[in-house]
């Protein structure tokens, strides 16, 4: 995968992110770093400037849009990959039109969580 | 994870099952350049096939295969590039890499996993092609895509239609993303529906773009390899030409390109469309047995409404939509047999170049359909025609030229159907079947038909053990295991034949039924029992009278029309009581490979469709039979499988003779 893969995952669940993180390891990802909310979201990101984020949509507090917001007002080339699940369409388009990348869909399928993400690092 | 393999192995049937095609499309168009070596087509097609092929295995991190793919894809675009030129050993390498492309997918489909091409292997294959030609193996599939083929022209536009699987979540967001790809890309033109309506829709299968500044392999790197996009179709035109002025929003609101001011648009992409889709086979087996069962129920209706005058109308429609119904589960049930045909051309090469002989190769009719049971099993038996056809049949070059035979023999495979037959015949025109060596060794066996005509002599080529014996096999150089193809064809109900002529060559012919599973069958009546014969193998029926019969040696014919009929009981044949003599007797004439041989049964009951149904005791006696199945009223009958039966008329006429 080359040097660009470094992931910065956020989700306020721990089992999402753990599985995320497994998900990502075993495909030889690297995870540089874990948020469980927005605010932390945004100073990880500065502090470790990942190729790429896993951003989930619902979370306490500042939500996954605003996140990403911010994260592309720091950083216009930010890469974000959203994690949405069903029924969260609008949101979903929201992220797409304010930059996100892409998007994966709960309940993830492996595969394709590394398809998305090796799309998205191009 | 455990997960993450479940989820690789519902990608893996598929993987499979392209992976043959492309390997399959490589192969044919490698056979195609070596006729003619400025095939541009052909190298178009197999570049496609080792493009899709390098996506597809790289997805699946089969990193050996997607590593030989991108090679061939590389050695292939220098051609395209006229930077080199095909030789003919480049295409022997090209072979090369289809076998190892087949080695790993065989692994891959015995182990799950695909082997390790060692270094010196892939060393090998290389040497076919001159060392500037190959490429550095690339550490990162992902950056193939962007590695320049060729500079996009100012004002190359394309036309793109992305059609949405079923699978894919959130579709107009997708659509939305891959707007923003292409736009990062290239230059999005329009789209349809528009960027800004895209969000407010809730479903979309379709989108169109026109798209320029970009080259379709950028396009393909963007859509392929995931499974939300399910098809997409990709045209070039000229933008200067104003094709598509008013794009109105509604659905596919743009006109169709018209490209006759581009007719010298050499690689115009060839629309992928896919109107089909992909069914599990254990599912059509599944409908099969239902619709066979159905089948015996509308069977048993009919009868009871024979009672029952107001039942009539409804199980007359019942009767035809159940008809229809089996049609159509017959005919999806239906592969062409190219998917059979289409491994021989290279195998019929790789055996003419290794024993020496210059074989022109054809094959008619691969687009004859038949059940997919049989089609499974077809394969061998026509590899060992055709090999013996290579091996035996042609003659060296020399010995052609010395005859004055054209230098090249012709091979042919052709396919048809007549009936509910269909017929598949391997001929060559090669020296023929020496008649009087088959007629030596026939009586050093003991064979019947010493004074036999050559047709019959030719087909005693099938007996088992005939062709062993190493002297007919080096003099009339034919029948190595015949008895097997034989069997095998008998196994799958259909019968086997052999035509030849000196000199001119062989023919054999394999008559197959369409497909096993419902058959039309004639129900006859011996000693208060039904039996059932196919269709398939009756010429007619008659009525003859006992003392119609005559007895030439210890066979009893019967003239029909002024030619000789041989006759046999039905009971006899299934070595049971028979009723005493009576004054008429029925008889159905049923064709046994080109002859013809009376069955005399009790009675002719009528004909019905025929479900089979699989019998497997092994015993001797059973092997008479087909299978049996059940009839509207419960009963259960035997279905007679009337090459098994005939064939031990046949051993009797030997023991006789």
């Amino acid at each position: 995968m080359g040097l660009n893969n470094r992931i910065l995952v956020v989700d306020d669940a721990a089992f999402m992110r753990m599985m995320i993180r497994d998900i990502l390891t075993k495909n030889n990802f690297e995870v540089v770093g874990e948020a469980t909310n927005g605010d932390e979201a945004v100073s990880k990101y500065i502090e470790l400037k990942p190729d790429l984020v896993t951003l989930d949509i619902t979370m306490p507090g500042m939500d996954g849009v605003t996140v990403l917001k911010k994260i592309r007002e720091h950083d216009p080339s930010a890469r974000v990959v959203m994690c949405s699940a069903m029924g969260q369409q609008a949101m979903v388009v929201e992220a797409i039109q304010n930059g996100a990348r892409d998007f994966i869909n709960k309940p993830f399928h492996p595969q394709k969580v590394v398809e998305i993400l090796r799309r998205a690092l191009r | 994870m455990t997960v993450d393999n479940i989820d690789l192995n519902t990608y893996l049937p598929i993987f499979i099952e392209e992976t043959k095609e492309n390997i399959q499309q490589i192969s044919s168009n490698l056979l195609r350049l070596e006729q003619d070596e400025n095939d541009v087509e052909a190298i178009n097609e197999i570049f496609r096939a080792a493009h899709t092929l390098k996506g597809m295995s790289a997805t699946m991190g089969y990193s050996d295969i997607s590593q030989l793919a991108h090679q061939a894809e590389n050695l292939l675009d220098e051609v395209r590039n006229n930077k080199t030129h095909i030789t003919s050993t480049m295409i022997t390498g090209f072979f090369h890499i289809v076998d190892e492309f087949e080695a790993q997918l065989n692994s891959l489909v015995e182990t799950g996993e695909p082997s390790k091409i060692s270094q010196e292997r892939y060393q090998e294959i290389l040497a076919f092609f001159s060392p500037s030609q190959v490429v550095a193996p690339l550490e990162i599939m992902e950056k193939i895509s962007e590695t320049s083929r060729e500079e996009a022209t100012e004002g190359e536009c394309f036309l793109l239609e992305i059609f949405f699987s079923r699978d894919c979540q959130l579709p107009q967001a997708r659509a939305m993303i891959i707007c923003n790809q292409l736009a990062s890309v290239g230059k999005l033109l329009e789209t349809s529906p528009s960027q800004k309506h895209l969000a407010e829709r809730d479903q979309l299968d379709k989108l169109t773009c026109r798209v320029s500044d970009i080259r379709p392999e950028q396009v393909r790197a963007l859509l392929e390899g995931g499974v939300e996009v399910d098809y997409y179709t990709i045209e070039k035109y000229n933008c200067d030409q104003e094709i598509a002025p008013q794009v109105t929003e509604e659905e596919g609101g743009f006109r169709q390109p018209q490209d006759s001011t581009d007719n010298s648009d050499s690689h115009h992409d060839p629309l992928v469309l896919r109107h089909t889709i992909r069914v599990d086979t254990e599912k059509l087996d599944q409908l099969l047995n239902l619709v066979s069962e159905l089948v015996i129920n509308k069977t048993s209706l009919l009868q009871a409404a024979t009672n029952f005058p107001l039942l009539a109308d409804g199980v007359e429609h019942l009767h035809r939509l159940t008809s229809e119904l089996q049609v159509i589960v017959m005919k999806m049930r239906m592969i062409p047999l190219e998917t059979v045909f289409n491994r021989f051309p290279r195998m019929v090469r790789d055996t003419a170049m290794a024993v020496d002989k210059l074989v022109n190769f054809e094959i008619r009719g691969a687009e004859t359909e038949l059940d997919r049971t049989i089609i499974d099993d077809i394969s061998d038996p026509l590899v060992h025609l055709l090999r013996n056809a290579i091996d035996h049949g042609i003659e060296a070059v020399d010995r052609r030229v010395s005859i004055g035979k054209p230098r090249t023999g012709t091979i042919r495979l052709e396919a048809y159907q007549t009936g509910n037959q269909v017929v598949i015949e391997v001929s060559d025109d090669g020296h023929g079947l020496d008649i009087e060596q088959i007629r030596a060794k026939s009586r050093e066996m003991g064979l019947p038909g010493v004074d036999a005509d050559a047709g019959e002599l030719a087909n005693l080529i099938f007996t088992p053990g005939f062709s062993t014996v190493e002297s007919i096999t080096d003099l009339s150089g034919r029948g190595v295991g015949l008895d097997v193809v034989k069997n095998s064809i008998e196994a799958l109900g259909g019968s086997t034949d052999v035509y030849s002529r000196p000199n001119e060559g062989t023919t054999f012919k394999i008559s197959l039924p369409l497909t096993l599973a419902i058959i039309q069958g004639l129900l006859v009546k011996c000693s208060e029992e039904i039996y059932v014969i196919p269709l398939s193998y009756i010429a007619e029926t008659g009525i003859i009278f006992p003392e119609d019969i005559q007895t030439i040696g210890q066979q009893e014919i019967v003239m029909l029309r002024g030619k000789v009929l041989p006759i046999v009981c039905l009971n006899k044949l299934l070595e049971i009581e028979g009723p005493g003599p009576t004054e008429e007797l029925s008889l159905v004439v049923v064709r046994y490979g080109e002859r013809q041989i009376g069955i005399i049964v009790d009675d002719l009951l009528g004909q019905q469709d025929i479900v089979i149904k699989n019998v497997n005791w092994g015993e001797q006696f059973f092997r008479s039979f087909l299978g049996c199945s059940i009839l509207g009223d419960g009963s259960v009958v035997m279905i007679l499988d009337i090459n098994v039966l005939l064939s031990v008329v046949r051993a009797r006429e030997v023991n006789h003779a």
